[in-house]
């Protein structure tokens, strides 16, 4: 190109530091992938409806359980995923639309790190190769001319090319005396090939992040974990992106390594003035490294703010459990954990209203049951998280056909699964009687245990004809001492469930619903009785602290008690 | 410096050269002289390209311009040109010539000596010279093209070591899959210089053997004869029974003092090995063009199919199991049928029809074994990391995903060629396919059928036997291949060197 471009007036300066607007801002995102199953499945909501932003320059970590859509997040920010849903705005712009030309000149400012090193690279190149690889591709240095001082407009004659980006190449000065500067990072006098300049480039990217010039020739192969992912870096780095996903970059390394990989990036970002999305299941790094976190579960943000405030006073139910599951450095301090049951919901079939409910300790309660005995409680949760996921469960063909034709399949065994769930008791005379039962055995008077146990069967109700086999194994087993387990027999064998009458009620109901084939009318009757907002409404991002932390939660509802308290309660 | 110099920049492979000039000028010079060896052949080669691509031209010209006075004229004088050059060409003395070598001629008396062969030499001996001379050269020349490898691995590339050295490597401990390196070599060879290593000529012993003359010693007169090829095939051919008067049977004489390797054919007579060298011709170009087509139709589906996924893989799964559906002979028989009097049927007398066929009849199932590694290697984050800087599809499939499919598309194009010859080679035995009189190894077994459990045996077995061998060859080579580049063991490297540098940043 060798006729004259005019040159666009050089106000680029201006709106790179527009006040605080952040880099990015995500808004409304969604990512679903698309079910492939024959009965066209539910997408799996990988991430389902997240805001947050990321300022100029900060590290946002993001943390979470694997597969709570964390790296689904991070891969549709730098567009390896579409997006569902909603908007990523980067500089103002909606970058979940571009396409063509357009992206890929997006491309240059967002770049991801790999966790994996060894999956990262490809074998057959040599690193000199895979670090020019994207330069190539974007024709790096576009050697673009940009002018400056002018007070009118200016033409430039050359086989330059004009644009309005904000760090070109080259720069014409006609304040004073014209003169031309190139800008830093280009490393060579221009006047050099093209070729020249990138490779002059790609060693002085080794040579920052960390690798020597003669590695330029190696393969892969030849490094080490740690080396990889710098070479990786690198690569990330060719471009000068102003944004870079981290997707957990030192997760895959030895700890040894995991440091130097970690203050390289520390630096990187100082030097370029890098804005990272900081992508870990480790949360001891993302306190080291991070400015702000965003906690997600089951492609929600659960809780986003300052890194050491919450840290250290989590508002979030589910963040409150997660940093509960750090080690503690000190072996004598007392520390109560919160464990988490079961496992998370199938983001297939996310629950209506909380994504946390299923497994969350401090959920909130209708006000019959505030004062329920807590393990009670939690074997009712139980129950209705076992009927959730048969809901959900796979079922082949043959089953499907069985449900229809009215047979058995694997799914009917309701009464295994109360044995399993809930503690079992005689009624309270009956257990009396076998307390005296096993102290005769103990004194060793069968005929006195004898004469108890079938009182104390008859009480429970027990069909006569059986009770006597019932309670010969009672004696044998007392008799060798395993008093325990010969009550727990009697117990499973005649009593009913360990509850409180009012919840006994509804839950034998649900059980016989399920005998009946109605799962339906089971899950409905227990929701009725034991639901509460949690189950039902989605919760709302409610600001927490003064910083502007945010939590998902719908304790921090004015009329609910906050989250903190009742956790001190239940520890 | 300067040394820091070589190390950091990539310096271009002719900078390279020119600082270190000797070992490059050493292996230059050796390419040349075996050039030069063959420079008369490799001339008419030449030419003979030209000329097909003028004809080419001049044909498509020719349909676009119309009928004209000017394009004949101007196709004439290229054609003459041609003509001349290929003359010039020919009289090139070459090496590798039967001229140089002749072992064609006739005893002058009964105990006497030669006449017409290479210093008097009995035909065997002569014949057994230049099939000498034309192996020492081929596998000299690969000797050489393997040697200048080394040398620039030694002397050149700036890489201290690269993936490609592992797979040289355990190649070089593979006995059984060099065993079939050089059987095919031996076959590539026998069909590359078939004019050469045949005891006579294809003009002579299939297309017209009735317009060329013999002399021969009369055993009863003594006295030195003229007798038409044609003839003399048919009295020497091998016709089964147990009189001896009526077989020719391998490393034998007839009674017109020629020399037959493998014996001679039944009626119409003629030399079994110059029927074999052609026929290996006609094999390999069959082979080489249907793995050529169907692999690069494999490779290209695989490669989109790995990437796009979804719709794409879908629809090329129903078109492959489409034609895999359909009975491979079946096809192959409706096609030589349907197009036997088509244009395309006239190379190599159905030689190219049946090598399209086939190439459409063996690709779903070379794309079937490079599909699974391709959408490995489609799921690398590499893959990824090419789409996150913008990297476009076709080059992204081309750099990171291609490499890594080729061994594979290779060792299964290598099992598939023997597949490809055996059914050629059935057709043939069936009647169709190749018809007469393009020389097909199948034929050879069809012809000597009926004389297996005669003295004529030959006629059927050693071409049974060498279709046998280069079949199990290009197995024995793909094998080879397989082991050499198998991904279980350099994976398994790799990660007992990770876990042995236990990270070091």
């Amino acid at each position: 190109m060798s006729e004259s471009e005019e040159l666009l007036r050089d106000d680029r300066r201006t709106d790179d530091d527009s006040g605080g607007e952040p880099l990015v801002e995500v808004d409304g995102l969604k990512t679903y992938y698309e079910g492939d199953g024959l009965f066209g499945d539910e997408p799996v909501r990988a991430v389902d409806g997240v805001d947050f932003a990321i300022e100029r320059g900060e590290t946002l970590g993001l943390v979470g359980e694997s597969g709570c859509g964390k790296t689904t997040l991070g891969r549709t920010l730098v567009r390896l995923e579409q997006a569902t849903a909603g908007e990523v705005r980067f500089d103002g712009e909606d970058i979940t639309t571009l396409s063509g030309s357009r992206l890929k000149r997006w491309r240059r400012d967002a770049q991801i790190v790999f966790q994996d090193p060894e999956s990262s690279l490809n074998d057959r190149m040599t690193v000199g190769e895979i670090v020019q690889e994207p330069l190539n591709v974007h024709d790096w240095p576009r050697l673009d001319v940009g002018v400056e001082g002018a007070t009118k407009d200016v033409r430039v004659t050359g086989d330059g090319e004009a644009t309005d980006r904000e760090s070109p190449d080259l720069v014409v000065d006609v304040r004073g005396e014209p003169s031309v500067r190139v800008r830093e990072a280009v490393p060579v006098d221009v006047g050099v090939k093209k070729r020249r300049l990138r490779r002059a480039r790609v060693r002085e990217l080794l040579w920052t992040v960390g690798l020597r010039e003669e590695h330029y020739f190696r393969y892969p192969h030849q490094f080490s974990g740690g080396q990889r992912q710098r070479i990786g870096i690198a690569r990330a780095l060719a471009l000068e992106p102003k944004f870079v996903v981290l997707d957990e970059p030192v997760s895959a390394l030895d700890v040894s390594v995991q440091a130097k990989i970690l203050n390289l990036l520390e630096d990187l970002q100082e030097e370029f003035g890098l804005t990272y999305l900081f992508i870990a299941h480790d949360l001891s790094v993302v306190r080291h490294i991070c400015d702000r976190v965003a906690v997600m579960y089951l492609g929600n943000v659960m809780e986003i703010g300052e890194t050491e405030e919450l840290f250290e006073n989590p508002e979030n139910p589910y963040t409150y459990s997660l940093l509960s599951a750090i080690p503690d450095t000190d072996p004598t301090a007392e520390r109560d954990r919160v464990t988490l049951r079961g496992t998370p919901p199938s983001p297939r079939d996310p629950p209506a209203g909380c994504p946390f409910t299923t497994r969350c300790p401090v959920k909130i309660r209708p006000e019959e049951y505030e004062g329920a005995d807590d393990e009670a409680w939690e074997a009712v949760e139980v129950l209705r998280e076992v009927l959730r996921e048969r809901e959900r469960a796979e079922k082949s063909l043959t089953e499907r056909a069985r449900e229809v034709l009215g047979m058995e399949t694997r799914f009917s065994d309701i009464d295994e699964v109360r044995r399993e769930v809930f503690d079992y008791r005689l009624p309270e005379e009956a257990e009396a009687a076998v307390d005296r039962a096993a102290e005769a055995v103990r004194n060793g008077r069968e005929d006195r245990a004898r004469e108890h146990l079938v009182e104390a069967l008859e009480t429970a109700g027990a069909d006569r004809s059986d009770v006597d086999a019932a309670v010969d194994r009672f004696i044998a087993d007392a008799g060798d001492g395993e008093a325990g387990r010969a009550r727990r027999r009697l117990r499973d064998r005649y009593g009913g469930v360990d509850l409180p009458p009012s919840m006994a009620e509804t839950v034998e109901a649900a059980v016989g619903d399920v005998r009946e084939g109605d799962e339906d009318r089971a899950r409905e009757r227990l929701r009725e009785e034991f639901g509460s907002v949690c189950d039902a409404e989605r919760p709302e991002h409610y600001r927490v602290s003064p910083t502007g932390r945010t939590s998902y939660c719908h304790r921090h509802r004015e009329e609910y008690e906050p989250p903190g308290p009742v956790f001190d309660r239940l520890l | 410096m300067s040394e820091r110099q070589t190390h950091t920049d990539e310096v271009p492979l002719g900078d390279r050269i020119a600082a270190n000039p000797r070992p490059a000028a050493l292996w230059v010079a050796g390419v040349a002289l075996f050039v030069l060896a063959e420079f008369g052949a490799v001339a008419t080669v030449a030419v003979d390209l030209l000329a097909a691509v003028a004809g080419a031209v001049a044909a498509v010209a020719g349909a676009v311009a119309g009928p004209g006075p000017v394009a004949p004229a101007i196709g004439g004088t290229v054609a003459d040109l041609l003509a001349s050059a290929r003359g010039v060409a020919e009289s090139i003395p070459t090496l590798l010539s039967r001229e140089l070598v002749p072992n064609q001629g006739h005893k002058v008396a009964p105990d006497g000596p030669w006449a017409g062969t290479f210093l008097g030499l009995p035909p065997a001996v002569a014949w057994g010279l230049r099939v000498l001379l034309v192996y020492a050269y081929l596998f000299g020349f690969l000797y050489w093209v393997w040697y200048g490898y080394r040398l620039f691995v030694e002397h050149y590339r700036q890489a201290d070591w690269t993936p490609r050295d592992d797979v040289v490597r355990r190649l070089r401990g593979h006995r059984w899959g060099q065993f079939g390196l050089v059987v095919v070599v031996l076959f590539v060879g026998l069909a590359l210089f078939a004019p050469t290593v045949s005891p006579t000529t294809y003009e002579r012993n299939v297309i017209s053997p009735y317009e060329y003359e013999i002399q021969y010693l009369e055993e009863g007169s003594g006295e030195v004869q003229s007798i038409a090829v044609g003839d003399a095939n048919l009295q020497s051919a091998s016709q089964g029974g147990s009189d001896p008067e009526y077989n020719t049977g391998p490393m034998e004489y007839d009674d017109f003092g020629r020399f037959h390797p493998f014996g001679t054919m039944a009626n119409p007579g003629g030399d079994l090995f110059t029927f074999m060298a052609y026929g290996a011709r006609v094999s390999l170009f069959i082979g080489l063009l249907a793995i050529g087509i169907s692999g690069f139709i494999a490779a290209t589906f695989g490669l989109v199919t790995a990437y796009y996924k979804g719709l794409a893989d879908l629809s090329v799964v129903l078109v492959s199991d489409s034609i895999q559906a359909i009975p491979a002979i079946l096809l192959l028989i409706l096609v030589s049928v349907i197009f036997s009097d088509h244009w395309l049927a006239t190379f190599y007398n159905g030689g190219l029809l049946i090598a399209l066929a086939f190439g459409f009849i063996y690709w779903p199932g070379l794309w079937r074994s490079v599909r699974g590694p391709a959408f490995q290697v489609a799921e690398q984050e590499w893959v990824d990391a090419a789409r996150s800087y913008g990297q476009r599809a076709d080059a992204t499939m081309r750099k990171h995903m291609l490499p890594y499919i080729l061994g594979y598309l290779l060792i299964y194009g290598s099992l598939t060629i023997g597949g490809v010859i055996i059914t050629t080679s059935a057709l043939s035995f069936l009647g169709i396919g190749i018809n007469p009189p393009t020389p097909e190894w199948g034929r050879a077994v069809a012809g000597g059928r009926s004389y297996v459990a005669t003295q004529s045996w030959h006629i059927a077995l050693i071409p049974g036997v060498l279709i046998v061998l280069v079949v199990t060859a290009f197995n024995a080579l793909g094998d080879g291949i397989r082991d050499a580049i198998d991904p279980q063991s350099e994976g398994g490297e790799a990660a007992t060197e990770a876990a042995a540098a236990g990270g070091g940043g």
